[in-house]
């Protein structure tokens, strides 16, 4: 018992340091003079326009060097194209978000005045173990605040604990980052409305916003819709200065020439299933899978592996436009409301079980329960928007939305979230659906073959895939395997030696690797912005 | 004897029960969730949570995570490999783990003995000088240095060996991780080793040894060495510990699959029932460890065995 | 028996030597235990160059960040990854700022700008922050060793003078810390605390003073039975008495020398934190997070990772040797042997 004391008092110790320290690295210190009223540092606007206007993206992404580019506004390039002309949505919106050196002054010295401070300091939260570009974006950042005149600390934590410090509101400013779950200017929009408290950190209110949001999403023509998000992303980013995007991620990689077919998608899931070119693929993955059921995974890596071997009603193309895949084709009623898919009689799942209307039915229900508690759970309902979904027989699946969803609707369902589960074989595997390579089923060009965690999941050619001919046709490999990496030192090496047929660099070994044959950057749907607590109350 | 022996196995035990509380006190102290991710809202947090159990109060926790442990039953992992059971994945890990480890063992134990003795054989002259200088070197640079030389000139541009690990031949490519282990290990056992050594080489009963005419050779060997190695067993009791258990850092480096890159990630990423697993693991190989070597002591040199009893 | 009757005579004993001299015993002059202590180091010439080099590196930490215009934070873009330029050593050749034959400075509009030791990744100044960082990892490293001199020495001295029921209990504590993973309790502290060097030390403190624990109980196990101690008891010393000024004295010389170790462990334990993340906060720099850094570069820039390496690799092997050099200047057996 006395042994026991001793340690709850050792521990007492160190809750009671950390509050104390954590309680004045709050405390926002500002000159000498007192402060005309007890405005919080960041609900001044020109605080946070000076903020925007300090921050040289250009430069910042390419000192990132692994293929960032500086974010025009919060919505980020290839995320969404005008339904009309076709143009991606950067291009209809413009840059909104620019450096100006001189204005960012001008700001700082206005807010100086306005809240009747000498000088002004934030706090930067940002993630250490997010990735080297993060720390080097604060770094950056902080660079560029204090050349407009602020005086900024550096608050740096795990990613866990960065986001329970931005749901408490227990933050000045933080550097996050938001992935596209789909390709509509949506996904980003909807974070910020202010009934969302779960991702509206900075508790932004703005009646004018939740307006365009509300509209654009009440049904109204496309066009109008379009021009909504348009004017969100201004009523936003430019005049509320709300938020202050600063780059949108790139990737860098080597790929052996000669191995072709991956798909990289910047709005939805990376591809891997069309890779051709050698008989066995090795490629570099430098995340495990974290889970291989398509109802609890919420990591890209999972859910490229779970399209390896799972195909779903539709598949997106290179392009990112659905084509069909377990559905032959569909349907759309004249009022756009209900989707009829007709989906193929010859698909199996690797048990031999046929692939029916059931199996999307059950994986759907079985999202939105709670015994699963899955992040995704929302899915069904405010991105497909299915009021109702039905089995009318086994090869026929109707899906009925509350307003005219089809376009979107189409491409939700070749997202993860929307693949078939089957019952039978779910249901006897019970707790250990899904946690190894024997507990899940397939229907896909592929079979998970084995998985070793933290090491490495293969994948065999499935021989009885209903597309399996079309597949060797194209020279599809007879294996595909994952090899799970985190150094990118020895990755490089390895696949020098010519071991592995991808490679991805970090931004230290772009420049040495630019030259050679099989450098490949491409353009990710991340876009980092720092969120300003404008209202959330530390709870 | 029986009796120390029993005294001893039962404090253990009781130590290794305060430790899995000190830990669980530690993972209720660890800030962040394990689900906080960013697409999950609040009311789902509470679901998960009352899934998992987390909603309970901590010696609740405590006590049903004993009481499923003496089963068999670890818990399953919250993050790393959803709702897999972290026994499963501890089993998997810990052996490739203590492959390493054993094989950095016995390299360091070769090498710093080796080290140790032909440093303290030479005493004071410039093979001492030298032998000396390479164990401190070992202990210079950081081991993740020394393993990225290692990849990139034995492995990368000679070629003679695998660059990482590799299950097609397991043992030859764990050779170059097992080698970056050992450095520390190599440098640790030659010091004491040597300083082991001087002291036995300059006691009373080698010079009455030495005054009898015994063979040089002969006596170091029966002698001096079996003396030296009583003191250096117990200093490589925790360096044994510390290898089979895993290090993350040579891990990640090369690719393998093992216990310690599991524990880091689960501090990481909350993974609290697989944080807790990996580290009790440690504590229980710690804790054995040191009993071992405590009756270890106890039957080899008879005085530490009666004043133990005694005390 | 048989009785041996036996006179001795006058002559019956004479001096060995024919010339009858006297042996008699040399002098020498009494020297304190501090002046043997020191005679013996100054004898180790490996310690000595240890000392001169800890000496110098300290030196620098001091003083070398203000030895040129840069600071450690000042980030440059556009001036990432610039190789050493060094005044008059260009000329000939070496340090030049050349890099695959191109001249990096000119390349990016500085011809006229000089980074000693390059810069890094962000543009920095590796001069400044190599000789920043060791000032941070000095400081880290000692303040980590004084508080595990202190409480392990202390914790030590009484559980190993009282003994019983005291020992067993204090025995059992240190094992329960000691049992939980280090990298557990520091990684954990590392996330609990707020980043800084405070927060360094005391994790680093948290687990470092285990070893001067049992080097100091096992050094007072050794020594309390001795005959001086039991003489000073049974003339009435107090406990604290016997503790702190018959005990303490003769275990000191072996517990510098333990903390003379733990020094680049510490600063050892803390680069192996700067890899996982958990090291000093950005843009602060220590030796570990330079060469953590400077890793990522290894392939591509090796300057960035070999002049951390390099002073972090002498500094180690400074401390090291001085240890040695102290530990058989406190232990004379180990010298004349």
């Amino acid at each position: 018992m006395k042994k026991l004391l001793t340690l709850l008092l050792a521990l007492l110790m160190v809750v009671s340091l950390t509050a104390c320290s954590g309680g004045s690295d709050s405390s926002t210190s500002g000159g000498d003079t007192a402060p005309a009223s007890d405005m919080k540092t960041t609900q001044s606007l020109n605080v946070r326009k000076a903020i925007s206007y300090a921050i040289d993206r250009a430069t910042l992404a390419t000192s990132l060097n692994d293929g960032s580019i500086a974010a025009d506004g919060i919505i980020p390039h290839m995320l969404a194209s005008n339904p009309e002309t076709g143009a991606d949505f950067r291009e209809d919106a413009g840059v909104v978000v620019e450096y100006d050196a001189a204005k960012a002054q001008e700001f700082y010295a206005a807010a100086c005045e306005e809240l009747g401070k000498d000088s002004i300091t934030l706090d930067l939260l940002y993630g250490t173990n997010e990735g080297d570009s993060v720390i080097k974006a604060a770094e950056l950042i902080q660079f560029y605040l204090e050349e407009a005149g602020f005086s900024v600390n550096l608050v740096s934590k795990q990613k866990k604990e960065r986001l329970s410090l931005m749901n408490t509101g227990d933050y000045e400013v933080a550097l996050t980052r938001w992935g596209p779950d789909y390709g509509d200017p949506q996904t980003y929009m909807d974070l910020f409305v202010s009934t969302n408290t779960s991702n509206n950190s900075g508790r932004y209110n703005s009646p004018e916003f939740d307006a365009l949001v509300a509209d654009a999403e009440s049904g109204v023509a496309a066009s109008q819709r379009w021009q909504d998000w348009i004017d969100a992303e201004q009523q936003l980013v430019v005049t509320d200065a709300a938020i202050c995007p600063v780059f949108q991620a790139g990737g860098a990689m080597l790929i052996r020439p000669g191995v072709t077919g991956l798909q990289f998608h910047s709005a939805s899931v990376d591809n891997f299933r069309h890779v051709s070119g050698k008989d066995t693929i090795t490629l570099l993955t430098n995340t495990d899978i974290l889970s291989l059921d398509s109802c609890i995974a919420t990591d890209g890596t999972s859910f490229s592996a779970q399209i390896m071997f799972t195909d779903g009603l539709t598949e997106l193309d290179a392009d990112g436009n659905p084509v069909p895949s377990i559905a032959e084709s569909w349907d759309i009623s004249d009022d756009g409301l209900t989707v009829t898919f007709h989906l193929r009689n010859d698909a199996k799942w690797s048990d031999g079980t046929p692939v029916t209307a059931a199996d999307f039915v059950y994986a759907w229900d079985r999202i939105q329960s709670e015994a699963i508690a899955s992040e995704y759970a929302w899915w069904v309902s405010d991105v497909m928007l299915a009021s109702s979904y039905e089995a009318v027989d086994d090869y026929t699946l109707t899906v009925t939305t509350a307003m005219p969803n089809a376009d979107l609707l189409l491409k939700a369902v070749s997202f993860n979230s929307s693949l078939p589960i089957n019952q039978a074989f779910c249901e006897a595997q019970g707790d250990q659906y899904a946690t190894t390579a024997e507990t899940v089923l397939s229907n896909g060009p592929f079979v998970l073959d084995s998985w070793t965690p933290g090491y490495s999941y293969e994948f065999v050619l499935n021989e009885n895939y209903y597309d399996y001919d079309a597949y060797v046709a194209a020279g599809a490999p007879s294996k595909v395997v994952f090899r799970v990496l985190e150094d990118t030192q020895t990755a490089l090496m390895e696949y020098d030696a010519g071991n592995i047929d991808t490679v991805i660099l970090s931004g230290e070994q772009v420049t040495a690797n630019t030259s050679k044959e099989g450098f490949t950057q491409r353009l990710q749907g991340y876009l980092f912005y720092l969120s300003i607590n404008i209202n959330h109350d530390k709870e | 004897m029986k009796k120390y022996i029993t005294k001893r196995v039962l404090t253990s035990i009781m130590t290794l029960f305060v430790i899995l509380l000190v830990l669980f006190i530690l993972m209720d102290l660890m800030p962040g969730s394990p689900f906080n991710d960013e697409k999950l809202t609040a009311e789902q947090l509470a679901l998960l949570n009352a899934k998992y159990g987390l909603d309970k109060p901590l010696i609740v926790r405590f006590l049903l995570y004993v009481k499923n442990m003496l089963t068999g039953d670890l818990g399953v992992s919250y993050t790393i490999n959803k709702n897999f059971a972290v026994s499963s994945m501890i089993k998997d890990r810990l052996g490739i783990s203590i492959g390493v480890g054993a094989l950095a063992m016995a390299m360091g134990t070769v090498f710093g003995l080796t080290l140790g003795i032909v440093s303290a054989l030479n005493h004071n002259n410039w093979v001492d000088n030298l032998c000396s200088t390479i164990s401190v070197m070992g202990v210079s640079i950081p081991s993740y240095v020394v393993a990225l030389v290692l990849c990139f000139f034995v492995g990368y541009k000679l070629g003679w060996l695998p660059i990482l690990y590799n299950t097609d031949q397991p043992f030859v490519s764990l050779i170059m991780p097992a080698l970056a282990l050992s450095v520390s290990p190599t440098a640790n056992i030659a010091r004491f080793t040597r300083s082991e050594m001087i002291d036995v080489l300059s006691s009373d009963y080698i010079l009455l040894v030495q005054s009898k005419g015994v063979k040089d050779h002969k006596m170091i060997f029966s002698h001096v060495l079996r003396n030296t190695l009583i003191p250096v067993i117990t200093v490589m009791g925790p360096i044994l510990v510390n290898l089979l258990t895993g290090s993350s850092v040579i891990e990640k480096i090369f690719g393998i699959p093992g216990i310690g890159r599991l524990m880091i990630t689960a501090i990481q990423e909350n993974d609290y029932n697989v944080t807790i697993a990996c580290a009790f693991v440690y504590s229980v190989m710690y804790i054995v460890t040191m009993l071992f070597v405590d009756i270890l002591y106890g039957v080899i040199d008879p005085r530490i065995r009666i004043s133990k009893e005694e005390g | 028996m048989e009785h041996i009757d036996h006179e001795f005579e006058v002559n019956d004993f004479e001096f060995a030597h024919e010339k009858g001299e006297k042996l008699v015993d040399k002098t020498y002059a009494a020297t304190s235990y501090a002046k043997d202590v020191w005679n013996n180091f100054k004898k180790n010439k490996g310690a000595l160059i240890g000392t001169v080099i800890i000496v110098i590196i300290t030196f620098f930490a001091i003083f070398g960040p203000g030895m040129n215009e840069h600071t450690y934070k000042r980030i440059h873009p556009g001036q990432e990854c610039l190789v050493p330029k060094i005044p008059y050593v260009e000329k000939i050749g070496l340090f030049d700022g050349y890099h695959n034959g191109v001249d990096q400075y000119a390349a990016q509009g500085v011809p006229d700008t000089y980074y000693w030791f390059g810069t890094d990744t962000q543009g920095r100044d590796i001069w400044t922050r190599v000789w920043s960082g060791t000032q941070v990892s000095l400081i880290i490293a000692f303040a980590a060793v004084v508080i595990d001199i202190v409480i392990g020495m202390v914790y030590g001295l009484v559980s190993g003078f009282y003994g019983g029921k005291v020992d067993s209990f204090m025995q059992r504590f240190a094992e329960v810390i000691n049992g939980v993973p280090t990298l557990v309790t520091v990684t954990l502290l590392g996330m609990v605390l707020p980043a800084g060097i405070a927060s360094i030390i005391f994790a680093l403190m948290i687990t470092g003073w285990i070893g001067m624990e049992r080097i100091a109980r096992a050094q007072v196990l050794k020594v309390k039975e001795q005959e001086y101690v039991l003489a000073s008891r049974t003339l009435g010393a107090s406990r604290f008495r016997l503790i702190f000024s018959e005990i303490l004295p003769n275990i000191l010389g072996q517990v510098i020398v333990t903390s003379m170790f733990s020094i680049p462990n510490a600063i050892f334990l803390e680069a192996y934190l700067s890899f996982l993340g958990l090291g000093v906060p950005a843009p602060m720099a220590s030796l570990g997070s330079l060469v953590s850094d400077g890793y990522r570069s290894m392939t591509t820039f090796p300057h960035i990772l070999i002049i951390p390496v390099l002073v972090m690799g002498v500094l180690m092997l400074s401390f090291n040797l001085f240890a040695d050099g102290l530990r058989d200047a406190f232990d004379p057996k180990m010298l004349n042997k």
